[in-house]
């Protein structure tokens, strides 16, 4: 039939996984190669700088699940530093009104992230582009407000400090396999999730909403969808906040908190699912370096956001696949190029 | 006897003290083409507007099925059976061709929730079977965004074949198109229209289209309906001939 060369040609496609395993394994490679080096890293470092590790691998969950919403549904969203802050304020407060152990409110915070988000979702989800990152902006500002002024039950200005985390967690190495299980779990669920129909029907949104709309797809309840399984992994990254600083304060819920998954997406990459993590691991060390050298690392940063918005919008990840890509044709080319006639057969050049 | 797949009943659409559609009534039989022309800015758009829930009638029904449609959202008519192509080239730019066209079986299948399978892979493959009906197997694995603009309308229409409509409505299917393209795309109209027993409803500047693939045709004037019928009998219509035909038959012999 006709349709068997057509799906070779698909097979040959990129991602259409001709050989599966082959192509399976191709792709794994990179994020494997990356989570080794993570673990190894982790396991040799001096205690201090496994602690800054194990934050940027946190923040590298925060940024992906940030993301979903961001690069795959093209939802621009300052507000999930709210889901991050429910996250971290479960464990904390569970601990300080002894309503919960560790392990219990570790458990429940993502739930109640999800839960979160979706009253907020439909409401924030009513709105679009700009004033969808200006409500979810907003509710950023009323999360700060309600931790900073309900003193009695958040701590006020000054959060929740304490042995909230229990005693083997207070050791550097355990408190980093914990948390690099934790995100990897997460991140495994999340490409999972991105890359299923839903998924597909997440990318076909951000490119068009009204031609998915018009194909029969409830565009709403799609982003509400995505809008609750960020909420639910931002908040499984706010609880790594307390893993990593036994602390919980206002400023986690802060706008300002909420832009910074954002800025790990938009520099790593937001079209790929690793580019954001990339991205964290970027800008954490380059917070911490930055910082050893001026006092406004955060200008750099600015700079450096500016120059990859206006010269590679497609992030670090992006361009690095870009150059792959060509580094590919090139080199399948290099072969082909030249007439083969004066050429000696099967030359040892490559 | 008559099988009106869709019927717009005394629809009215003002827009301030401007009314872009004035009582217009349009009877679609099952299985037909049907084409809607006009002069610009007699309302085309604004009726299939109408249709398919994107604006709101000021005044009447629309019945689509023997049910109305009316003050429906726009993905809920398209589940009833009602699809658009839209006028100006709307695809998703990022997607690849094969993963455009799963979108659409994904939707028909009511799998846009499926977070845990693969099952979009099975609709690629599936996708490259309409692809190769509408002539796109070839860029099966391309980026929608880059195809060319005869390709995207082609793929548009492909999109909407996938979640199976009873009724297609294309706004302008040739719109901005070379001949050779334009051709094309009416002969991809006709064969599937007739293969799948779909009902069409386009509007359409190209006369010789019009009059070449459509069983009837209605002609919209000011936002009214000034005649209907066969397109021999639009053609022969004095009304028709003196406002719209009238002034490209002087202009055709003029020309040369």
């Amino acid at each position: 039939m006709t349709t068997l060369p057509a799906a070779d040609l698909l097979a040959a496609g990129r991602d259409a996984g001709g050989s599966p395993w082959a192509g399976r394994l191709r792709r794994a490679a990179l994020p494997l190669a990356f989570f080794v080096a993570v673990l190894v890293l982790g396991l040799t470092m001096a205690p201090a700088n496994v602690l800054e590790l194990q934050y940027a691998v946190s923040l590298a969950l925060f940024a992906v699940a940030t993301n979903l919403m961001l690069g795959f549904g093209g939802l621009v969203s300052f507000g999930q530093g709210v889901f991050y802050g429910v996250g971290a304020y479960t464990v904390s407060l569970g601990w300080m009104h002894q309503s919960l152990s560790f392990s219990e409110a570790m458990i429940l915070a993502p739930f109640l992230g999800a839960a979160l988000a979706v009253p907020l979702g439909m409401i924030a989800l009513r709105t679009r582009r700009l004033y969808f990152a200006l409500l979810t902006l907003a509710l950023s500002q009323l999360a700060y407000v309600i931790a900073e002024n309900q003193t009695n039950f958040t701590g006020g200005t000054n959060g929740v400090f304490g042995a909230m985390v229990p005693s083997w967690l207070l050791v550097p190495r355990n408190s980093f396999l914990l948390t690099l299980a934790i995100v990897t779990v997460s991140l495994a669920i999340l490409w999972k999730v991105l890359h299923s129909p839903f998924g597909l029907v997440l990318r076909g949104i951000r490119d068009n909403r009204e031609r998915v709309e018009a194909l029969g797809v409830n565009v709403y309840a799609h982003e509400l969808a995505a809008f609750v399984i960020s909420g639910f992994f931002c908040a499984v990254a706010g609880t790594l906040f307390v893993v990593y600083s036994q602390s919980s304060y206002p400023e986690i819920v802060d706008w300002t908190a909420s832009g910074i998954p954002v800025f790990m997406a938009v520099i790593g990459g937001m079209y790929t699912f690793f580019g954001p993590v990339v991205g964290a691991f970027v800008y954490e060390f380059a917070n911490h370096y930055l910082i050893e050298y001026t006092q406004d690392w955060q200008l750099v940063i600015g700079v450096v956001l500016l120059a990859i918005v206006l010269l590679r919008p497609d992030g670090l990840a992006g361009s690095l696949s870009a150059i792959g890509e060509r580094w590919r044709r090139r080199r399948d080319r290099v072969p082909a190029g030249p007439p083969p006639a004066p050429l000696p057969p099967e030359g040892g050049a490559s | 006897m008559s099988d009106t797949v869709l019927a717009v009943e005394g629809l009215v659409r003002d827009f301030g003290a401007f009314r872009a559609v004035n009582h217009v009534d349009l009877a679609v039989e099952r299985g037909t083409i049907h084409a809607v022309i006009g002069p610009n800015g007699a309302g085309k758009s604004t009726l299939f507007k109408l249709i398919t829930g994107s604006l709101r009638p000021t005044a009447g029904r629309v019945i689509l099925n023997g049910q109305s449609i009316g003050g429906k959202r726009s993905h809920v008519i398209a589940r009833r059976g009602l699809v658009q192509v839209f006028q100006l080239s709307s695809i998703c730019g990022r997607l690849t061709v094969a993963e455009s066209v799963a979108l659409g079986l994904i939707s028909q299948r009511h799998r846009g929730f499926d977070v845990a399978s693969t099952y979009q892979r099975r609709a690629r493959d599936e996708a490259v079977a309409i692809l190769d009906q509408v002539g796109l197997v070839a860029h099966a694995s391309s980026i929608a965004g880059t195809l060319s603009h005869g390709d995207q309308r082609a793929l548009e229409i492909a999109m909407a074949l996938a979640i199976k409509p009873t009724v297609l409505l294309l706004d302008e299917p040739t719109a901005g198109m070379s001949p050779a393209e334009t051709a094309v795309i009416a002969d991809l109209v006709v064969s599937e229209a007739r293969a799948r027993g779909i009902t069409v409803v386009l509007s359409e500047h190209d006369m010789d289209v019009v009059f070449g693939i459509s069983d009837h045709v209605t002609v919209l004037h000011q936002g009214q309906v000034i005649a209907g019928g066969t397109p021999a009998q639009v053609r022969s219509h004095p009304e028709v001939m003196a406002i719209y035909l009238g002034h490209a038959a002087t202009a055709g012999e003029e020309a040369p």
